[in-house]
């Protein structure tokens, strides 16, 4: 028990409870230690640390994260395997890719807190988790059928597949696809790999995201110190403040703020991370506030509903688009929540294609002004957040 | 079909479906290096480039034709 004048408040406390410190620690230090070793820089060393960085991350869940990939693997075994290279059989593939990715989505959505380490078995007096496959394992894992199908990569070697799961840049986000990941993997020759990046291109990100994340535990801080003070006509403004600045910039500099350091420690392994924030807030419409935030999830969304053949023809475009922010919703938690949060994106983002292809003369005219399109769309995405909760709260009263 | 002229007919359909002129139409085109291309401009050029060369993308391929270059792969593919 620290002496009172050095306890830190119990607000602090709680906001720094969400930064995972865990994932950026081991990040970092795996980063750095290959950075000081390049000899480690091969592919079995690397291996090896990430199983290490996985199992410190998980604790309790590591058997089951290894379980869950084992579970992957096969199942892309089975999808590779299941077509030729002639037409017929690429659509075979496809299918059968279309089918692991139907499976794992609905046990997902059925299951989650199975796929989230609940289901544990006592084993010599510790609780272990029998499956872990959360939110990001299974999104990474729909980008690996989904490429397997396409024929955009073959199935790989088990032990890249083992090093391109347990990555400790990617353990709970961004997403890299294993297409993404194989350059790097051709890039480790048994002996030599690129020079280390120089402190600035690696440091300078990493002070960034850090100071970012430290941004994200101010909001939570004084969020919750606001909350707990303000009375009367403060408290209806300390409401506004946390729907339109803490909640939105203290999620954005959270995650913004990890994935940041992440790309740079990734960096250390002269490993590329794709961007996954670029000032989303103060986009002109949702579209671009769609391609800038959490860019690296969205993209297996648009890319994988959206843009599919069934995007803009079966049964239309605008029904579609409902669709992509119902499956995004869903991805974060099968409840009344994110359907809502996802029905109401969905309806808006359908009615921004509307606008855009109307006449010119039927456009709205506060559109037309980039500053008041970007305010609208900045207080719509914020509300969105809101809203759901405020709309379940009163229905079930 | 020769894949210079498979080429010429792609850019062609991208200057009509994103009003560009032929010099704009011309180097290296990509989703994102044309402000209208973006995912729904994707889907519409991919819907008149079905039309242009009367083929159907499979619908894995659709996320992958990003570019000009990539378009003309895979359309190369499918009409040989």
């Amino acid at each position: 028990m620290l002496p009172e004048p050095l306890r830190l408040p119990d607000a602090l406390l709680a906001a720094a409870g969400s930064v995972p410190l865990a994932v950026i620690a081991t990040a970092l230090a795996l980063g750095g230690a290959v950075r000081l070793v390049p000899a480690l820089r091969r592919p079995s060393p690397l291996l090896a640390l990430s199983l290490a960085g996985m199992a410190f991350v998980e604790r309790s869940g590591a058997a089951g994260f290894l379980l869950g990939g084992a579970v992957i693997y096969a199942a892309g075994a089975f999808v590779s395997r299941a077509g030729g290279t002639d037409r017929a059989g690429r659509l075979q593939r496809w299918r059968a890719a279309l089918a692991a990715i139907a499976v794992l989505a609905s046990l997902f959505l059925w299951r989650r807190p199975d796929f989230e380490g609940q289901l544990q078995v006592r084993l010599g007096g510790l609780e272990l988790a029998v499956l872990v496959l959360h939110m990001w394992l299974v999104l990474r894992s729909v980008t690996f059928f989904y490429e397997l199908g396409a024929g955009r990569i073959a199935l790989p070697r088990p032990e890249h597949f083992a090093l391109w799961y347990l990555l400790p840049f990617t353990l709970a986000g961004p997403i890299l696809r294993y297409s993404e990941f194989e350059p790097f993997l051709r890039s480790l020759a048994p002996r030599a790999g690129p020079a280390p990046p120089s402190t600035g291109a690696w440091l300078r990100p990493a002070a960034r995201g850090l100071a970012e994340v430290a941004l994200a535990v101010a909001c939570g801080w004084a969020k919750a110190e606001l909350l707990a003070r303000a009375t009367g006509g403060w408290l209806t403004a300390a409401k506004g403040l946390d729907i339109f600045f803490f909640a939105p910039w203290g999620f954005l500099w959270l995650l913004g703020g990890t994935y940041r350091v992440m790309q740079a420690a990734a960096s250390l392994w002269a490993l590329a991370l794709p961007p996954s924030f670029e000032a989303p807030f103060g986009r002109p419409n949702l579209s671009e506030f769609w391609a800038n935030f959490n860019m690296t999830a969205m993209r297996v969304f648009r890319d994988y509903v959206f843009m599919a053949r069934w995007g803009l023809r079966r049964p239309n475009l605008y029904f579609n688009a409902v669709l992509v922010f119902l499956f995004c919703g869903a991805w974060h938690a099968f409840n009344g929540y994110w359907l809502l949060w996802g029905t109401l994106h969905g309806a808006a983002f359908a009615l921004y294609l509307l606008h855009r292809q109307a006449p010119e003369r039927w456009r709205l005219p506060l559109f037309s002004s980039r500053l008041a399109s970007a305010a609208a769309t900045y207080v719509f995405v914020c509300l969105c957040w809101y809203i759901p909760s405020k709309l379940l709260a009163f229905l079930h009263s | 079909m020769t894949t210079p002229s498979i080429e010429a007919r792609v850019r062609q359909v991208v200057a009509r479906t994103f009003s560009l002129t032929p010099e704009q139409a011309s180097g290296a085109l990509a989703m994102g290096s044309v402000p209208s291309w973006d995912s729904l401009g994707h889907m519409r050029l991919v819907a008149a480039v079905e039309d242009e060369f009367n083929v159907r993308l499979p619908a894995f391929a659709i996320s992958e034709v990003t570019s000009v270059d990539a378009m003309v792969r895979e359309l190369s593919a499918l009409t040989a």
